[in-house]
């Protein structure tokens, strides 16, 4: 029997993400078979982890990891729907704090940074990233299962439909969709990349024709994320089908992220 | 107990046999099952529970055949490897096999809204269901963030006077309720 060694809640979680190596994760498997208690502690860490989607707590490489590894299952994923409801009613004033509960209810600050994105016509936000956008208007159009695991940064400006897009977690399936519904009205990008010391490009590309929709982007940081903001002007934005480019300046011209740009009907 | 019947009830009584060399062989082959379904579901949940059956078979299979098993849970951890390998080559080629799945039609986001707005209430219902005192302790253990999640946890299990371990295995508990009784009132057609 392999020696019993403590094993801490990020440990556990890691392996549940899939994100050990080999060898620790043998020592796990080994340690499951022998140990009771790690069985509660990795029910308990499953639980953690999607409270903590659900609240918007997750790295980008985190909740593209339980996108992959674990809501496949749709037992996951009727515990993660359980987990969004107790993360709602954590910060509901109608529901868990009559009751009392919630020793350390989330700062203004974290309560914002869990938003995915919202515009300034938003009324107050219902909890839950794609309930939010819906709130507030806007339609976001990649990826559901990715966008509202991650939060956005920060809070767009005034009356201009926003559209947050998160590092891709499909190089190996090619780009996601973004679609907007009409074309001619000015858009507002909130772009994650990879790198917050450097600098930032987006194109739009048409065919073979690429136009530059902002130059020398600086990242800004919130939490864990690194994004760039962009308008994208009515004029760039014709109907049909585009593709938008995130290149980092000093990157060789080689973009780092790509998406499919459909703006209005296909 | 779900062995197929193909591995027939000699394999399986010796595998009961095996199992209960150090006592109860029904709890034993339980436990032995929920620790392959902990296994699986860290790997691939939503082929835990056929996953851990294949394992429970092939073992049984063995032990039929009167082949020497001297740490039965040791050795169902090299069946649950091989298995798990097999699973994966599986679902690789069935991965490869699919559309993009982020090309997949975009999301309702009006259903997605009345759902969460649904769940939310499904939850009051729900914890409404249970004594103030469980409501209370479910929505503490499960109110905190990071670090602060494993301290008020100790300072919950010390307020109840018991340990850490009683304390999340009750929490575990009424937290399976809750979940349970919310997947019937969101599923209602869906059997538990």
């Amino acid at each position: 029997m392999p020696a019993m060694t403590e094993i801490s809640d990020d440990v556990l979680r890691q392996w549940l993400l899939q994100r050990l190596p080999d060898a620790e994760a043998a020592r796990l498997e080994a340690q499951l078979m022998q140990d009771d208690s790690l069985l509660d502690r990795l029910r308990d860490a499953e639980t953690d982890l999607l409270d903590d989607a659900a609240r918007g707590r997750l790295s980008t490489a985190e909740a593209q990891a339980l996108r992959e590894h674990r809501l496949a299952d749709p037992a996951q994923r009727e515990r993660l729907r359980a987990a969004r409801a107790f993360a709602r009613l954590r910060e509901d004033p109608s529901g868990a704090a009559d009751e009392g509960i919630g020793p350390e209810r989330p700062s203004p600050a974290a309560r914002q940074a869990s938003t995915l994105c919202e515009s300034a016509t938003a009324r107050r936000r219902p909890r839950g990233a794609l309930v939010l956008a819906a709130a507030a208007g806007i339609i976001v159009a990649i990826a559901a299962s990715v966008l509202w695991l991650v939060p956005a940064p920060v809070a767009p400006n005034a009356g201009i439909a926003t559209y947050a897009l998160l590092a891709s977690t499909s190089r190996g399936n090619g780009p996601a969709t973004l679609r907007i519904p009409a074309a001619g009205s000015a858009v507002r990008l909130q772009v994650e990349v990879a790198d917050s010391a450097r600098r930032y490009q987006l194109f739009i590309e048409t065919g073979a024709r690429r136009q530059s929709v902002a130059a020398d982007l600086q990242p800004r940081e919130s939490r864990a994320y690194a994004y760039i903001e962009a308008t994208v002007a009515a004029g760039l934005l014709t109907p049909g089908r585009h593709r938008l480019l995130l290149v980092a300046s000093n990157g060789g011209g080689e973009p780092e992220q790509v998406w499919d740009l459909q703006v209005g009907e296909r | 107990m779900s062995l197929d019947t193909a591995s027939g009830t000699g394999a399986f009584d010796a595998l009961l046999q095996r199992l209960g060399a150090d006592g109860d062989p029904a709890r034993a082959y339980e436990r032995l099952r929920e620790r392959l379904l902990a296994l699986f579901r860290v790997y691939l949940p939503a082929e835990s529970e056929a996953l851990a059956d294949v394992v429970l078979e092939r073992l049984a299979r063995r032990a039929g055949e009167g082949v020497v098993i001297e740490d039965v849970r040791a050795y169902a951890l090299g069946i649950a490897r091989l298995v798990l390998q097999e699973a994966r080559l599986r679902a690789s080629r069935r991965r490869e096999a699919e559309a993009d799945p982020t090309l997949q039609p975009d999301p309702d986001a009006g259903a997605e809204q009345e759902e969460a707005e649904r769940a939310l209430h499904g939850l009051h219902v729900c914890l409404s269901l249970l004594d103030a005192a469980s409501r209370r302790l479910i929505l503490d253990y499960y109110g905190a963030d990071g670090g602060a999640r494993i301290r008020l946890r100790q300072q919950l299990a010390q307020a109840h006077g018991s340990s850490l371990n009683a304390l999340r295995n009750r929490a575990l508990r009424l937290r399976a309720r809750i979940e349970e009784c919310l997947r019937a009132r969101l599923d209602p057609a869906r059997k538990p």
